[in-house]
């Protein structure tokens, strides 16, 4: 098979598995459970091994020096496998453990000072009218989630604005994230309208949604 | 009771009778169907509507990576995968045909295992070759590829330039490329930029407030509200989604993928926008009929 074939048949794999993961707007069906299926597993095959390779580069070297102590973070990543029996479950617990805290390590370190200490100046400082505004938007909305009094006199109006804030600040997130959702289906209609030969699937593709709208609609008569 | 009930159930048989609570309930599949056509349309036949005054943040990246003098070293980190590149990819392919122009020296690298081919998707657009086959591969250009262990492993990186010792490709990092950097950590960059959907914390976090470098992104448009809470005072700016690659294409007067995406981005939001107000106008109706009914 020549590279020119198999990038065809790439193209037409990846055609119609975006189609069938698009027949979901349709309804569940076959065509989008073996996609999902087949989306999940090349995802996880594919992290496993480029995981895999990335941790030799980072080993291999160490080795090569003859620093043979990191072998042992070989033997504490074979403890995952742990997970698969009942028996050794329990060290599965082991490899979690050091990951969770090594993370955590390397994260209170850097992200006390960079994300609580750093937001928190940044709120205090006031220089213009924007940051006045987001000091206010701060303080009401922590005082929104502030449950260890009941709310009376002015603590009533400042969770009240704390509330507003916080509904501002959802629907940026929800136009944002909008925004990102259409770029998504841009990319994918683009690839399916101009990519040779993935727009020959189309057709297919609408054929078989209207056979089967037409088998609903007989089942259902 | 039972009489009672039966006025209950015939109010409710006229209630979903009415046009406005049909407004409010259409078939999604409906709007599904409507969002397909109405991004299709633009892409078959552009329509060329203006992208506005081009924002702060754009232009704050953009301004900055000018400044930056010839040969400044500037680290692309491509964390992104599938769910991000139609959004991110565009942006990271402008900033690196700007840097190409500008004459800096490129560090690819990822902290995702799907961000590989996207350095390499980047890479071809922007210098016209595979990234390992280009002349000034080693000298002007380095992939370090993927480090396992997300920000624990781009700390080991950062500490230590020589981390894993080769590239992406199996080749020597102490050879060409690192071999007159000072200190051989990250505190020899110029500039970070952080592409994809994983948060744009990590990088301040992690380059800019330990090591002191700048820091930039090009963040998938459902993170960017994160980012703003470091906006100006620690990045001088990031592009925001498909609008903010389309504007860099814009600013480097090289319309590509992004700007040919905005037609649809605009057309699939207005469509929103009206369904929006449709729903809220059946909402509003339903519920004053409601009212006058009782």
């Amino acid at each position: 098979m020549s590279m020119v074939e198999v990038e065809i048949l790439v193209t037409l794999s990846a055609a119609a598995i975006t189609l069938a993961l698009f027949s979901y707007l349709w309804r569940e069906n076959l065509a989008f459970r073996i996609a999902e299926h087949a989306y999940i597993g090349s995802a996880v095959g594919y992290g496993a091994l480029i995981t895999a390779e990335g941790a030799k580069r980072v080993l291999m070297p160490k080795l090569e020096k003859g620093e043979y102590i990191w072998l042992l973070t070989v033997l504490v990543g074979l403890l995952y496998l742990g997970f698969f029996a009942r028996k050794w479950f329990f060290l599965y617990r082991y490899p979690i453990s050091i990951v969770m805290a090594s993370g955590m390590g390397v994260y209170i370190a850097r992200g006390v000072k960079t994300n609580l200490i750093g937001h928190a100046l940044n709120t205090i400082m006031i220089k213009d009218w924007q940051t006045a505004l987001l000091a206010v938007g701060v303080i009401c909305g922590l005082f929104y989630f502030y449950s260890t009094a009941e709310h009376k006199g002015p603590m009533v109006y400042m969770s009240k604005v704390g509330r507003w804030f916080l509904m501002a600040a959802f629907g940026a997130q929800m136009g944002l994230h909008v925004m990102a959702r259409t770029s998504l289906v841009i990319g994918r209609i683009r690839f399916l309208l101009f990519e040779y030969p993935a727009y020959y699937l189309i057709p297919v593709a609408f054929i078989l949604v209207a056979a089967g709208i037409v088998w609903d609609y007989m089942k259902k008569k | 009771m039972k009489g009672g009930g039966w006025v209950v159930e015939q109010r409710k048989d006229e209630k979903e009778k009415s046009i406005w609570y049909k407004i409010q309930s259409i078939d999604v599949k409906w709007i599904y169907l409507i969002q397909m056509i109405v991004i299709s349309y633009p892409l078959l036949r552009p329509i060329g509507l203006p992208l506005g005054t081009i924002s702060e943040e754009t232009m704050g990246i953009y301004n900055y990576l000018n400044n930056l003098p010839e040969g400044s070293i500037v680290l692309h980190c491509v964390n992104m995968g599938p769910t991000a590149a139609a959004e991110c990819l565009p942006g990271l392919i402008a900033i690196v045909r700007h840097n190409v122009e500008l004459g800096h020296r490129l560090i690819f690298y990822t902290n995702t295992a799907t961000g590989v081919p996207y350095i390499e998707e980047a890479a071809r657009a922007a210098l016209g070759t595979e990234l390992r086959d280009h002349p000034d591969y080693g000298t002007k250009y380095v992939n370090i590829g993927y480090i396992p262990q997300g920000t624990t492993g781009f700390s080991g990186f950062a500490a230590d330039i020589f981390f894993t010792t080769t590239d992406a490709y199996g080749n020597d990092l102490k050879t060409t490329f690192f071999k007159d950097l000072p200190t051989k950590t990250a505190a020899d960059f110029d500039f970070g930029i952080t592409y994809g959907s994983g948060n744009f914390a990590w990088i301040i976090t992690y380059l800019r407030d330990p090591w002191g470098v700048p820091c930039g992104g090009g963040i998938a448009a459902g993170l960017a509200a994160d980012a703003y809470a470091y906006y100006p005072e620690k990045t001088p700016g990031f592009l925001v989604g498909l609008r903010g690659g389309a504007e860099y294409e814009l600013l480097i007067k090289k319309p590509g993928l992004a700007a040919a995406g905005m037609d649809a981005q605009s057309l699939a939001h207005l469509s929103i926008i009206i369904m929006v107000i449709i729903g809220n106008i059946g909402y509003f109706a339903a519920r004053a009929r409601g009212r006058g009914g009782e």
